[in-house]
């Protein structure tokens, strides 16, 4: 696995290169524009031909979002994390469905989840999970589902309920402190 | 005459009677060997009473009413044209000369009613259903025809009284016993008639939720239910007749007809399912073979 | 044939019976709950062993059906998403009267440990009647069993009467729904 960051290494820049809890699994930071090469790269020369998942992460304190694109060679039995920064404010990035078409898919969900639109994926805008979805996407942080969830759906009449649940347990209290 | 209808209806509400309890009986076998308790040996008759008074508002075209009228039409017409009883002259009902050909075409009556209702309700499940079901009468009717007819030409006459008639005098006259090939073939035509588990792609209520009557709800499917039963009564008193010579008193015939169920539900009970056209496939061989060596011993005679 | 044909314009009527061939019969509804195969949530995995020969709800003549139109009993097995009330809804309004919905697990009570969940439903009761709720997270066969025991009890009591209610507060029911729901579309009555 060392070999391979080496080789990479020398062709591309790597932010930072990191070993996961496994020893065939590595994580990888590059720049956000070479990405398609890095993945192509890897696809071709590399043998890393299945793209398992691409996950986003909301890093509210920096204004940034990551994308991993995780990778898994059959040959090599290897995972690959490929991941890259892009700017919170303007959550835009350039699809890899030419690369893998399993792509289509993932896109899709992180558009919905995160609102992170990819140039380039023709089905982005379809629903997929939330049906009719208006709000600002329920995945990012600084949505505050609690506060959606009360105002939407309504609460059981907490008032009663608590006081009802306080009288109960100090009832069975008094009781166990008599005995 | 008018005796008659009296005792038409009593045996009627008597088949319907014996249909559930015999359906219970099945249900409570099948859950014994499952290794449960199963529900009691009248849940049937619940499920009938709950059935008939269930509101339904759902419309869906003439032949969707008329549907559930065919199937309990089609089996109430087998049911009283067969002899329960031989030499009586209440329970032979309406028999009469050459009512053979006539239970035949009512045999197929239920089915074809059932299918058109079901194409009706505009529903894509029920729709598959029949096909699938039609397919597979296609299939039993060649192997259950060999034998009918194979029996009717054997005994020179198209009457069930008069098959009966050829069956009395021992055990060894049974067409069991007499035309073993031609009764196999017809027990195994049998099988598919009742849609037991071999044969049992047409309700499949695994992949087609219910089959034929999706759609179909509270008394309308209580209708259906019931004529069911009715014509799995008149069946298997129709099988009765053919093969073991018939019955002449109640308690023999109760017991000749209890035994063709125990065929049915254990074999039911034992066997996987085919596809419909591995279902026809093996109608339109087995049973035609194994029914064509006695139709060929019948023409050499 | 027209696609309106298949739904009625009417609002659903209520029919009266005699109260001693009513006690009869709810003793046979209650001998005979065929439940709808329908899961909504995780709950519904508890379903297959309680039908099975482990716990064999047969023996209570509690059995299953695969379509709306013949079954007595909706379960709402375990947390409900917006995107599966408007089945359930349409699965519940399919279902021909008399009809009983029992809810399975702390979800369908008050949100369960999806409280703050932005789609999960916390107060099923709002927008369809339940008659018995279940609670546990998940409750195994037997408190199911138990559920519906207490379910029969209700039915020959004659107190199960959640259909009823609905008929009666439809509107007030289709606000409920129509708040949560955008792009209704399925038809305003359709059983």
């Amino acid at each position: 696995m060392e070999d391979l960051i080496k080789r990479l290494e020398s062709i591309f820049k790597i932010v930072e290169k990191k070993r996961g809890k496994r020893d065939n699994l590595w994580i990888l930071e590059v720049e956000k524009d070479s990405l398609h090469a890095v993945l192509s790269y890897l696809k071709d020369n590399e043998s890393f031909r299945h793209l398992a998942l691409i996950s986003c992460v909301d890093w509210i304190e920096n204004n940034k979002f990551q994308l991993s694109y995780i990778l898994w060679s059959y040959q090599k039995r290897q995972n690959l994390i490929v991941k890259i920064f892009i700017d919170r404010d303007k959550p835009e990035f350039k699809t890899v469905l030419n690369l893998f078409p399993q792509a289509e898919i993932y896109e899709r969900e992180i558009r919905e989840l995160y609102g992170v639109t990819f140039e380039g994926n023709p089905t982005q805008f379809e629903d997929f999970v939330l049906e009719d979805w208006e709000e600002m996407p329920p995945m990012r942080r600084d949505f505050d589902t609690l506060k959606y969830s009360q105002e939407k759906y309504g609460d059981r009449d907490s008032e009663v309920l608590k006081t009802n649940i306080r009288k109960i347990i100090s009832d069975y209290t008094d009781e166990w402190r008599r005995k | 005459m008018w005796y008659k209808i009296l005792y038409a209806f009593l045996v009627t509400v008597g088949g319907l009677a014996y249909g559930l309890l015999l359906g219970g009986i099945s249900r409570k076998i099948t859950a014994r060997i499952h290794g449960r308790r199963g529900p009691t040996v009248f849940q049937n008759f619940i499920d009938l009473i709950k059935l008939l008074r269930k509101k339904t508002a759902i419309s869906h075209g003439t032949m969707f009413f008329l549907a559930p009228m065919f199937r309990l039409l089609g089996g109430v017409g087998v049911l009283l044209l067969v002899p329960i009883v031989y030499g009586s002259s209440i329970l032979s009902n309406f028999s009469f000369g050459g009512d053979l050909i006539v239970v035949l075409y009512f045999m197929v009556f239920g089915c074809l009613g059932m299918a058109l209702g079901a194409a009706d309700s505009g529903h894509p499940h029920s729709a598959l259903a029949p096909t699938r079901g039609l397919a597979q009468m296609a299939g039993y009717e060649l192997p259950f025809l060999i034998s009918v007819i194979g029996l009717a030409i054997a005994h020179k006459t198209v009457s069930i009284s008069g098959l009966v008639a050829a069956q009395q005098g021992g055990i060894f006259h049974w067409n069991l016993f007499q035309y073993p090939f031609l009764s196999i073939a017809g027990l195994i035509a049998m099988l598919g008639m009742y849609m037991a588990y071999p044969f049992s792609v047409v309700m499949a209520p695994q992949e087609i939720p219910v089959g034929p009557p999706t759609e179909y709800s509270s008394t309308f499917l209580s209708f259906m239910f019931s004529g069911r039963s009715i014509f799995g009564v008149g069946k298997y008193v129709l099988f009765m007749d053919l093969f073991l010579g018939g019955a002449t008193n109640l308690v023999e015939a109760f017991v000749k007809t209890f035994a063709l169920f125990l065929i049915i539900v254990f074999v039911t009970n034992v066997f996987p399912r085919y596809r419909t056209e591995q279902a026809v496939k093996f109608f339109w061989t087995y049973p035609v073979v194994i029914g064509l060596i006695d139709f060929i011993r019948i023409f050499i005679k | 044939m027209k696609e309106k044909d298949y739904f009625l314009d009417d609002r659903p009527k209520k029919l009266s019976y005699s109260e001693v061939w009513e006690k009869f019969f709810n003793w046979a509804r209650a001998q005979s709950l065929w439940v709808i195969a329908y899961g909504t949530g995780c709950g519904s995995i508890e379903i297959p062993p309680m039908v099975t020969s482990r716990f064999d709800a047969e023996r209570f003549g509690v059995s299953t059906v695969g379509t709306p139109r013949q079954a007595d009993v909706l379960i709402i097995s375990g947390y409900l998403a917006v995107k599966t009330l408007k089945r359930v809804i349409r699965v519940y309004e399919q279902m021909q009267s008399p009809k009983y919905v029992v809810g399975l697990g702390a979800c369908t009570v008050n949100g369960g440990m999806y409280y703050d969940s932005y789609n999960t439903v916390n107060l099923v009761d709002l927008y369809i009647p339940i008659d018995v709720y279940v609670a546990g997270c998940m409750p195994r066969p037997e408190a199911i069993l138990a559920g519906f025991a207490q379910l029969m009890k209700k039915i020959k009591e004659g107190r199960a009467d959640g259909w009823k209610q609905y008929i009666d507060n439809l509107d007030k029911y289709r606000k409920n729904q129509e708040k949560i729901i955008k792009n209704w579309k399925i038809p305003n009555y359709n059983w």
